[in-house]
């Protein structure tokens, strides 16, 4: 199964997630994704996700001079962020167990 | 680490993924090159320095692969894709060039060429004819050509205000009424220029018309090309059915240009003048002279008839011989004419009720008797030349 369309609807998800951990930039929320094994996760993608939360008041950002190379953008998790992560995250596990449940039946 | 070539490389790919983007606000732009910018620098330095665009593009897609891909994952809007629109917008310039173009061949030439009238009629006819032309030829050299029109707003606002097509539907009940006339019109128009007058000719003359005019009319509903020739000529034939009406009856069209003021000898405002004498009795062949001795003509003189064996008066001699057109027959008649009995000035003893001219017909030979000059003309006039 291509994890590719199911990472669609869970990107939100998981890059908030992500964040809560520690705050990040760019490449490295895409690297600790890649991490934790999703790794159908596209660049882009990545990108496009943080500034949607971003448009949607639930990340702040603040930028971190570099010594080598340009200087980097990180995202954090603010409040509203963390509530919707909370909700999501409500979603996510009781779909998962409703998911779970019909596939143990068809087992 | 980083090498020109990299930097090179990189640079390149972000400037695509920009101009991809470049329909959403530059803020945004610039905040999704700040986040991108490390990242497609890190890849590249990851990738090593061989091949780097093609490497990049391996491994992060085409830039406008990339940029649909964070596009979709942002929620944006679609893209609208900037040259074609401005394609569009030269399209519509064209377009409505064309349309305001035919407008004024339609409306506004035609109406100045009715208040203007005689010769500039068919100047104003020639610069609608060259109007309309190049009307066409921008509406059909337009991406999209004619049909392309309708998306106008202009034309839009236009089928807004037609709800149902209301228009349209007494359109098509006066149409036929409508090719009735153009035709009408279309005949006299022929007539005049070959300079007939006669009524049976234009009658005869419509017959064909008709049957073209309506068969233009359903053409024109099929081939829209046909509507640059139909709107400005339909206007035209509407103006100068107006015009004629405005100029009376038929026969003077011919010379409603020479009634202005004309050089030369002032023409008075009066037709014909019918003489009498202190007893009543009607004059013939008086000749008038204004106070520097210059003959006085009347707009007879002008007379556009010519009946055959016409005898030519001097044109200050009254009464002037009147001819009329026999639509009948077409020829010229000379005209019975009733002028108003006069009533003579009072002090005169009422020697005999003077009875008019109730001619039936004057007469036209210029030899008639002379009888009285009222006062010595100022020059001797020469009668026959």
């Amino acid at each position: 199964m291509d994890t590719s369309q199911l990472l669609k609807g869970v990107l939100d998800l998981a890059v908030l997630a992500v964040l809560r951990t520690e705050d990040g930039y760019g490449y490295d929320v895409l690297r600790r994704l890649r991490q934790t094994g999703l790794d159908d996760v596209g660049d882009a993608s990545v990108y496009g996700t943080l500034r949607r939360l971003y448009n949607a008041g639930l990340l702040t950002s603040y930028v971190v001079p570099s010594e080598e190379g340009p200087h980097r953008k990180y995202y954090s998790v603010n409040e509203p962020g963390l509530a919707k992560l909370d909700e999501s995250s409500k979603i996510w596990r009781s779909f998962a167990d409703t998911m779970n449940n019909l596939l143990r039946e068809a087992a | 680490m980083a090498d020109i070539g990299t930097d090179t490389a990189v640079a390149s790919y972000l400037a695509s993924v920009r101009t991809a983007l470049t329909d959403l606000p530059a803020t945004e732009v610039g905040e999704i090159l700040d986040d991108i910018g490390p990242h497609v620098a890190e890849v590249a330095a990851e990738l090593g320095p061989d091949d780097q665009p093609g490497r990049l593009h391996e491994r992060l897609g085409t830039p406008e692969q990339y940029a649909a891909e964070l596009r979709a994952a942002a929620g944006y809007p679609p893209r609208v894709d900037a040259p074609p629109a401005a394609a569009a917008t030269r399209q519509h310039t064209q377009l409505r060039l064309a349309l305001w173009l035919l407008a004024a061949a339609t409306v506004p030439m035609p109406l100045f060429a009715m208040l203007a009238g005689g010769e500039e009629f068919v100047l104003w006819g020639v610069l609608a004819t060259l109007t309309a032309g190049l009307s066409l030829y921008l509406a059909v050299r337009a991406p999209g050509g004619i049909a392309a029109m309708a998306e106008l707003s202009e034309i839009r606002w236009l089928r807004d205000r037609n709800p149902g097509g209301v228009v349209a539907e007494y359109g098509r009940l006066f149409q036929p009424g409508w090719w009735l006339v153009r035709a009408g019109v279309a005949a006299t128009v022929i007539v005049l220029l070959v300079d007939g007058r006669s009524v049976l000719a234009i009658l005869l003359l419509m017959v064909p018309l008709a049957l073209g005019s309506a068969w233009v009319g359903r053409r024109s509903q099929a081939d829209r090309r046909l509507l640059w020739v139909v709107l400005p000529l339909n206007a035209f034939a509407f103006a100068f059915g107006l015009y004629i009406l405005s100029q009376g009856a038929i026969g003077t069209i011919g010379y409603a240009g020479y009634n202005g003021p004309s050089s030369g000898p002032p023409t008075p405002q009066f037709g014909n003048v019918y003489p009498y004498d202190s007893n009543g009795k009607p004059l013939t062949g008086v000749y008038l002279y204004d106070e520097n001795g210059r003959p006085i003509t009347s707009e007879y003189s002008l007379s556009y008839c010519t009946p055959p064996g016409r005898v030519l008066v001097p044109a200050n001699q009254y009464p002037q011989p009147e001819y009329e057109h026999d639509y009948g027959t077409g020829e010229c008649v000379v005209r019975s004419v009733v002028p108003v009995p006069p009533t003579l000035p009072s002090a005169q003893s009422a020697t005999s009720v003077p009875s008019g001219p109730s001619a039936t017909s004057v007469p036209t030979s210029p030899d008639a008797s002379t009888t009285a000059l009222p006062g010595a003309p100022p020059a001797a006039p020469t009668t026959t030349k």
